[in-house]
């Protein structure tokens, strides 16, 4: 032992800087492993904090004190249900938006809620005030949605309902329970029961909050179903947000980082792994001479592994620790962002010492064991042979000969050589570059082509339209058909549309048979080409005995264009024909779409009419036009496709940014790495190749060039593959969200900057090696 | 006579751990062209270091080294190379052909980096291999070949850019006596047709092929045997009774 411990001082020692180099590949590696252990950590959390508590799980907003009754007496009598939070709640909002200085930002569909301080409220405080805290007209907001929008405690908010204007201050912010990723939130302000009221005239409303004992989706859709059975012709008074619906919408931020980090997990596993075994594996060749002089001397095998281990083993842990330490600053300084991400999950910064240390010795076992298995190859070097050669050599007959290529610059065709002779080695190499290409490529593609579409409301939602246009007060119908005449009838804007959306319709599914939950889009307008609806396949409906259906609900119905399908919708049920399928993120792509000679007067007052401006229309063009038309009574709102989507797109932006930095290092590191023990392995050719007269350069230049090759064929199949499969990675992760056809940008800039990177990281790997290659002299060649 | 390999008070002095040892002391030799010059000695005494500093593989202490009147000492990285690739050729006792290059890649490389004619630097390699009677293993890697096969292609390299000089250290070192005998008569033929050689022996059998020996003892000369003024058949005593002489 005492003699194994002393071979490894030295080994070490006397390689000392390929030993900084590999220590290097094992910081970088595990910098990256603690990153996405801390972050998967957070992603835990959330499991524990959403899914596990009993935090109102489902939430019903009701209209009216008859209708909260019948529901709360249902539920009080209902086995399945824990608890039942009934709070006041407020929605009748025409416009509400925030004051900071000069700038107005537009919140839509605000609402304000009571806060109630029971275990199964919905915030959990983060800064500002508390609830109990609170005086009249301040209120608290959510964490992830401030965030997003840059609103901070002290801001005011301005809300327009029919009584008038009213202010509140912002004085706390919390997280939202609700969702996991509390930008997906809707935009609640939580504020003192007596302020809720405060609000109301007419109708009162409540919003109810359902946590079960054993929540399952089954028994859920029963106790809705009897909701409304009981509820009666009062249905259309709710809006039930269900405990499914939450979790689905919850999946979507974890299904994204989650696919991202897997997949950069997976590769970075495997390369990692390749490149440590090819590490050791390319040593244990230079070693050779020395391993069969330790034989002969009467070391075993087994004796010389154990060198192997313990070297790379006391490296390996050193290097973890460091890379620990350094993640843990890096979490914090560098990536502040997407820690103060994973603060939206509710989750704290502390760390974790049982988390670090399993991952320290889980990481440790993993290089132990490969390097084990590359040591083992010792017992493949024959004393006789090793030492008398100089070198354990490699017996493949070669393919490529010099003398047939003597055009091309000598150190190019001995480049080529040594690729044909070395084909481990360039494998590992090549492999690595196609991961690193791979992964930048595919990142950037994708947030790319999210950022290219981020105000394409065609795509997300469906249709095409910029803006949708509020009156102050009610409109009948012939106030609202005039309006409409007036819109249509300016130059800058092409077309209108009113939408209706009914959060409780059904539809039936054959093959369960029994109704699902679903929303219906209603469309009214007398020309839809200018709103440029989506058609998937098939048409439009040309009448009100036709229907289309998203795509992932046609789906799920296994139904066809031209099949009939019963729907419940506007408080009636019908019998349509299926005519087109079209895409749309809303609800998960599982709505439906109507469209309609005219709007009913019950449904008018909650629908709204929504425009699509002329091309190059900017937005303050298009309030001035409003503003020309209808004066101060109408308000214009702009359509934003969908807040949690931009959330999601800057993430990934952060995300790709940070991945491709770290790959950068990574590569740098892990070439590094793979050369040093290359020049030492070649050390021997190299000392050759000067005796015969090569120069430094033309040596140097063997290095470039087979680099360069590998770095080609890499560059290519990496990003070959990348080109090749990103459009489906994307189009099955917005698949699940409801748009089955994104249109997938590749960035070809990112091709650019993984061949700049890898070919920086060649050209630095050939300096330091230049270092190494003037030290070299022939008299190392001398035989004692 | 023209001289074409010239040290004039030679000295190199290695420094390990703070401890000075001067390997060769003073050592002023002359080697005229078409001379086949021996150096021995005991094991250490310097030969190795001789031919190395000699040859421009070695940079050296102090004096001067000239070959073809040019001195090659303290010369620049890219003059001493342009002197290995064009003024002389070396044979190593470890053979040291380049393992994943068969054995006439080997042999043309050298002649690539000197000249712009490859057409004649395969003709010239095809003479040569064939004059070593390797031509059917031309094609073959070293590892594929014998030891005295693999020396061959190692003169032929050595040869490929017809050197000024062939310096030789302690070639047969590595070979059975069969074959070394047979890389020796090669040698010869070359220093036959006008080839100057400096070769390093142990070997009072080895030497006998030169024409001069040159005994080194701790760094220093002891003395010179000129072979030409005695009658070839008993030429290993000649040697053995000048080294006895010289203390062996
Ligand atoms: N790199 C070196 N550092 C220190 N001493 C050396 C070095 N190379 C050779 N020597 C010493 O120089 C002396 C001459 O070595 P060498 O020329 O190899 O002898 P020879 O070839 O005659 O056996 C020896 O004593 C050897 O130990
Ligand atoms: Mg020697």
């Amino acid at each position: 032992m005492r003699t194994i411990l002393l071979m490894v001082r030295a080994n070490i020692k006397s390689k000392i800087l390929q030993s900084i180099a590999l220590a290097a590949v094992f910081i970088a590696v595990s910098i990256l492993f603690f990153l996405s252990v801390r972050l998967f950590g957070t992603v835990g959390a959330y499991e524990d904090m959403y899914i596990e508590s009993k935090t109102s799980q489902c939430l019903i907003y009701v209209e009216g004190e008859d209708s909260k009754d019948i529901i709360v007496n249902y539920l009080e009598n209902n086995e399945e249900v824990l608890n039942i939070n009934v709070l006041s709640n407020f929605n009748n909002i025409i416009e509400s938006n925030i004051v900071q200085g000069d700038e107005l930002i537009s919140i839509p569909d605000a609402m304000f809620t009571e806060y109630s301080t029971s275990e199964f409220d919905q915030i959990k405080w983060v800064e500002g005030k508390t609830v109990n805290e609170l005086l009249d007209n301040e209120v608290i907001y959510s964490y992830g949605k401030s965030k997003l929008k840059n609103i901070s405690v002290g801001d005011t908010i301005v809300i327009n309902t029919e009584q008038g204007t009213r202010e509140m201050i912002i004085a706390g912010i919390g997280i939202d329970l609700t969702y996991n990723f509390d930008t997906i939130t809707l935009n609640r302000f939580w504020t003192t029961k007596s302020n809720v009221e405060s609000l109301e005239n007419g109708e009162k409303e409540y919003s109810i909050g359902i946590s079960y004992y054993n929540y399952s989706g089954e028994s859920e859709q029963v106790i809705l179903d009897e909701i409304n059975a009981v509820l009666g012709d009062k249905t259309a008074n709710i809006l039930t947000v269900s405990h499914e619906l939450i979790l689905t919408a919850n999946s979507f931020f974890q299904m994204i980082m989650g696919s991202i980090f897997t997949l950069i997990g997976v590769i970075l596993i495997f390369v990692g792994l390749f490149i440590i075994r090819s590490i050791v594996f390319n040593n244990i060749v230079a070693d050779s001479k020395k391993i069969a002089t330790l034989k002969s001397t009467g070391f075993s095998s087994k004796n010389i592994v154990s060198i192997y281990v313990l070297e790379y083993g006391v490296i390996a842990f050193l290097s973890i620790i460091i890379g620990g330490l350094v993640s843990l600053l890096l979490s914090n300084v560098v990536l502040g962002d997407l820690n103060e991400l994973s603060n939206l999950f509710g989750s704290s910064n502390s760390v974790n010492i049982i988390q670090m240390v399993s991952v320290l010795i889980v990481m440790l076992l993993v290089i132990e064991f490969t390097v084990y298995l590359a040591a083992r190859d010792v017992s493949k070097i024959n004393p006789a042979v090793a030492l008398s050669r100089g070198e354990q050599v490699n017996e493949t007959k070669s393919t490529f000969s010099l003398i047939q290529h003597k055009r091309l610059p000598i150190s190019l065709v001995l480049a080529i050589k040594d690729i044909f002779y070395n084909k481990k080695m360039i494998i590992t190499l090549i492999l690595f570059i196609v991961a690193t290409s791979f992964t930048i490529v595919t990142l950037s593609s994708a947030s790319y082509s999210l950022n290219t579409q981020k105000d394409n409301n065609e795509l997300w939602l469906g249709y095409d339209i910029d803006a949708k246009v509020v009156s102050s007060t009610p409109l009948d119908l012939e106030a609202h058909d005039n309006m409409i005449l007036e819109l249509e009838a300016s130059e800058y804007i092409e077309g209108t549309v009113t939408v209706y959306l009914d959060l409780n319709s059904q539809i039936f599914d054959d093959n369960q048979e029994k109704y699902l939950s679903s929303i219906s889009e209603v469309f009214v307008t007398e020309n839809k080409e200018p709103i440029d609806f989506s058609v998937l396949d098939g048409r439009l409906p040309d009448n009100e005995d036709e229907i289309m259906i998203a795509h992932n609900l046609l789906v799920m119905l296994k139904k066809e264009i031209g099949d009939y399908t019963t729907v419940r919708s506007l408080g009636e049920e019908k019998e349509l024909l299926i005519v087109g399928e079209y895409q749309s993120m809303a609800n998960q792509g599982t709505t439906f779409r109507l469209f309609l000679d005219e709007i009913d007067d019950e449904f008018l007052n909650t629908s709204l009419i929504k425009v699509n401006f002329v091309e190059g229309f900017s937005e303050e063009q298009m309030f001035a036009e409003v503003d020309n038309l209808f004066g101060s009574d109408v308000t214009l709102v702009i359509e934003y496709s969908n807040a949690s989507m931009v959330s999601m797109i800057d993430v990934l932006g952060l995300v790709t940014g940070g991945v491709i930095g770290i790959f950068a290092v990574i590569c740098l590191v892990v070439l590094l790495n793979l050369n040093l023990t290359n020049v030492y392995k070649e050390r021997y050719n190299y000392g050759i190749y000067k005796s015969i007269g090569m120069d430094d350069k033309k040596i140097i230049n063997i290095y470039l060039f087979k680099n360069s090759i590998i770095n080609i064929i890499g560059l290519i199949i990496g990003g070959a593959i990348a080109i090749l499969i990103v459009p489906s990675v994307m189009n099955v992760i917005t698949g699940i969200l409801g748009i089955v056809e994104f249109p997938t940008n590749i960035d070809y800039l990112s091709i650019l900057v993984s061949t700049l990177i890898v070919f920086a990281v060649t050209f630095i790997n050939a300096l330091i090696i230049k270092r190494n290659v003037s030290l070299i002299t022939p008299k190392e060649l001398l035989v004692e | 006579m023209k001289k074409i390999l010239e040290s004039k008070n030679l000295c190199k002095t290695y420094y390990s751990n703070d401890v000075e040892f001067h390997a060769l002391k003073n050592v002023d030799l002359t080697i005229n062209q078409g001379e086949f010059v021996a150096i021995m000695g005991q094991s250490g005494s310097g030969k190795s270091t001789l031919l190395y500093t000699l040859s421009g593989m070695d940079d050296i202490t102090g004096g001067e080294v000239y070959i073809k009147d040019k001195k090659v000492n303290n010369l620049k990285a890219k003059e001493i190379t342009r002197i290995r690739r064009e003024n002389i050729g070396f044979i190593f006792q470890g053979i040291n052909l380049v393992s994943n290059l068969t054995l006439k890649e080997n042999v043309v490389v050298p002649g690539y980096l000197a000249t712009k004619s490859k057409d004649i630097i395969n003709k010239r390699a095809k003479d040569l291999l064939s004059k070593m009677e390797i031509m059917d293993q031309i094609n073959k890697l070293p590892s594929q070949v014998s030891g005295g096969q693999k020396q061959r292609a190692a003169i032929a390299r050595a040869m490929i850019n017809s050197p000024d000089i062939l310096f030789a250290d302690e070639p047969t070192g590595a070979l059975n006596s069969s074959s070394g005998k047979a890389v020796l008569d090669l040698i010869k033929n070359f220093n036959e047709d006008g080839q100057t050689i400096v070769m390093v022996t142990h070997d009072i059998k080895s030497a006998s092929y030169a024409n001069r020996v040159v005994f080194l003892k701790d760094g220093r000369i002891e003395g010179e045997l000129d072979l030409k003024k005695y009658q070839t058949d008993n030429q290993e005593k000649v040697i053995f009774d000048f080294l006895s002489e010289k203390g062996w």
